[in-house]
This record gives structure tokens, C-alpha cells and sequence, in this order.
């Protein structure tokens, strides 16, 4: 196949409707900017996430001092929670900052894939922090209520579940993050 | 002396008062009636930029709305996806078109947009391209759609590309020339050059074993 013959048959590969794509730039959802980029809606779900782990951290510590009303309280797991919900925070901040800072008008596109592969790789590397963090806290917990059997076999039922589906999460997660890197 | 003093500025003040609250009055309509005439001619302008700018959006879009859609498509990887990303390029070529400086080139920055739109999110590719192999995906498609085999092959190989070659090679094969592509992608030439070579190379390879095999 030779660079001509190349270009030809590029030339005949299915495309999609361009009649289609022209109705659509008409359409008021695009013209009112009533609609949102994939890109936007990405940064605004980090957005809500960051808001969401910022205000577990005072929800949680009023939470776990009602738990321990009949035990002493465990200072150490309270300040873990807090930890891990300000990491989880800031993380979500830093990957919302990335993401605003791709211009998709303005910045070459070698540059936005750069930004976006980036963006994603950093993404998967806290995921791989906070989901041994997440399970860690739970081991706390269940040492914490050591005494009651009940809330023991509860967790050992939701520990089991969570596993299963963090070692899917995490082979997935591996799974992409080797096709960045390639 | 004092009380005759006021008696003349009160008589004074009797006298101008009126006659300076009228001033002031009309001054002050005459200032409104000014302004509103400003901002009625201001709003008319920006009535007039805007229906301009659709107008000339919409041109654009129609002279480019083949490129937009095969771009669009070669990187998705359901209809879903595809339709999502031709709103999205839309929505930006609308966002971008007041500050399109013309002297860039349309061609070259509809390739930009569509392609920083398409690059801009990552993808996850579909179960049956994660586990079944390249070849046997273009073979796929290629039994699927025998009337266009080569050109569904070569449209599958490209779309397994990384980002990076997969949108170089897509603009050498839509016959951009090597200095608007480095232009697009924000490289050096010579790279581009080395980018191309290396990824039309891979493609022959793969067209060899698989078509020469076949015949």
C-alpha cells in the first residue's frame, strides 16, 4: 500500500451525517450555551466531589462522637477520617485546577493531549492511594467496635463486598493506566 | 447685618433655586435621554455582532461539517460518544468563532478545535477492543462492511492509534501538509515528519499482513 492508495482508501471509510451535524448547529441547546462540554462536566463533577470530602470532615467528627456515646472516643480514627477526607479534598482540587486549565481553543493540541493524559494518570495515582487508605480506616473501625459481635459481622459482610468490588476497580484502574502508558 | 445677609441669599435662593433645579432637571434628561440613546445604539450593535457571528458560525460550520464529522467520528467509540463529541466541537467552533482570527486559516483551526475537543477527554476504549486483539478487530470490521473492507480496516488500525499519532496521521490523510499539522499540533516540523513516517510504516505492516495474507 503505497502513500496514494493510502490516502484513497482513507478517503472512502464511513463518516458520519454532515446534514445531521449542521441541523445540530442550529439547535438552541448550542447556540444559548445551555449545554455543557464533556470537559466542563467533568470539572464540575471534581467540583462536587471536593465540596462533598471538605464537608465530611466536620459532618464526620460530629458523626463518630454521636457512634462513641457509649464508648471512650477514638481520637485517633476521628483524626484519620479527617486526614483522609482533606487528602481526598485537595486531591479533587488539583485535578479540578488541571482540568479548567485545558483551553481547547487556544493551546495546541499536542499540548491538550499531554494535559489530558496527564490529567488521567494523576487521577488513577490517587485512586490507588485512597482506596488501601479507605480500607485501612475501615480495619480501625472494626477494632474499634471489637466488643460488639453484631456490628463485627456487618463489617466482615460490607469488608468481603468491598473488596470484591476494589479489586475490580483496581484491575480496571490498572488496565487503563497501562494503555496511558503505552 | 447678619440677619439682613440672610434675608439677601434667601431672596437670592428664592429667586435662582428654581431656575437651577430646572437647569438641573433638564440636564439631567437631556444626560438620560443621551445614555439610553447610547445603549439602545450599543445593544443594536451587539444585536447585529451576534446575529453576524451565528451567521458566520454557521458558514463555517457548513463549509467544514464533513471534516468535523469524520473527525468526530474516528475518535468515538459508540454513536453515543460520537454525538457527544460533534455537540462538543460545535459548542467550542461557537465559543471560539469571535475570536477566530482569520489570517490562521479556517481549515487549520476547525482541525485544532475538533481535534483538542476530541483529545481534550479520555475515552475508555470498549470491552471488545480491550480484549480482542487489533487485527482481529479490523478483520471484524472489515467481514462486517465487505463493500468498503480496506477503507473500514484502515479506519479501525487509525482509531487504535495513541491520541497523539492517531490525530497526525488522520491530518496527513486528509492531505494537510506537513508545516499546517506541525501548526495544528504545536510541534516542530521535523517531528511531525518523524511521527508520520513511523506511524504510515506501522500501517503498511499491518496492511501487508493482513490483506496480502487474506488475498
Amino acid at each position: 500500500m503505497d502513500d496514494k492508495k493510502m490516502k484513497e482508501t482513507w478517503r472512502r471509510r464511513p463518516c458520519g451525517d454532515a446534514r445531521c451535524l449542521i441541523e445540530e448547529a442550529r439547535s438552541k441547546e448550542i447556540l444559548t450555551f445551555r449545554r455543557k462540554t464533556a470537559l466542563q462536566r467533568l470539572a464540575d463533577r471534581y467540583r462536587v466531589f471536593y465540596t462533598v470530602a471538605f464537608c465530611m470532615i466536620p459532618a464526620n467528627i460530629l458523626f463518630l462522637r454521636n457512634i462513641f456515646d457509649g464508648y471512650d472516643t477514638n481520637y485517633a480514627l476521628m483524626y484519620a477520617f479527617a486526614l483522609y477526607f482533606l487528602t481526598a479534598g485537595c486531591m479533587d482540587v488539583y485535578l479540578h485546577m488541571r482540568i479548567r486549565r485545558i483551553d481547547v481553543l487556544e493551546m495546541p493540541t499536542s499540548e491538550v493531549i499531554r494535559e489530558a493524559l496527564d490529567c488521567r494518570k494523576w487521577h488513577l495515582r490517587f485512586m490507588m492511594i485512597l482506596l488501601p487508605a479507605a480500607i485501612a480506616l475501615i480495619v480501625m473501625m472494626a477494632m474499634c467496635f471489637d466488643t460488639d459481635k453484631y456490628v463485627i459481622y456487618g463489617m466482615l459482610t460490607g469488608g468481603a463486598c468491598g473488596i470484591a468490588i476494589g479489586l475490580k476497580a483496581f484491575s480496571d484502574f490498572m488496565n487503563d493506566y497501562r494503555q496511558l502508558r503505552d | 447685618m447678619i440677619y439682613s445677609n440672610y434675608h439677601t441669599v434667601q431672596s437670592h435662593t428664592e429667586r435662582l433655586l428654581p431656575g437651577l433645579i430646572d437647569t438641573t432637571i433638564r440636564f439631567c434628561l437631556a444626560k438620560a435621554a443621551e445614555i439610553r440613546e447610547c445603549m439602545c445604539a450599543a445593544f443594536d450593535r451587539t444585536q447585529t455582532t451576534d446575529i453576524r457571528r451565528e451567521g458566520y458560525y454557521l458558514e463555517i460550520v457548513e463549509r467544514n461539517a464533513d471534516v468535523i464529522s469524520k473527525i468526530c467520528r474516528s475518535f468515538a467509540t459508540c454513536d453515543a460518544d460520537y454525538e457527544d463529541l460533534r455537540q462538543d466541537a460545535l459548542l467550542n467552533i461557537w465559543r471560539g468563532v469571535s475570536g477566530f482570527r482569520k489570517d490562521s486559516g479556517e481549515r487549520t483551526w476547525i482541525y485544532r478545535i475538533t481535534l483538542n475537543t476530541c483529545v481534550s477527554t479520555y475515552r475508555k476504549r470498549s470491552r471488545r477492543k480491550d480484549t480482542v486483539s487489533i487485527d482481529t478487530t479490523a478483520q471484524i470490521a472489515a467481514e462486517e462492511y465487505p463493500e468498503q473492507d480496506e477503507s473500514v480496516w484502515l479506519a479501525a488500525m487509525v482509531a487504535q492509534l495513541p491520541p497523539m499519532d492517531h490525530a497526525i496521521i488522520e491530518m496527513w490523510l486528509d492531505e494537510l501538509s506537513y508545516d499546517e499539522i506541525a501548526g495544528v499540533m504545536g510541534m516542530n516540523r521535523n517531528t511531525v515528519a518523524t511521527r508520520i513516517h513511523r506511524t504510515k510504516n506501522y500501517l503498511k505492516n499491518k496492511y501487508q499482513q493482513t490483506w496480502m495474507t487474506k488475498k
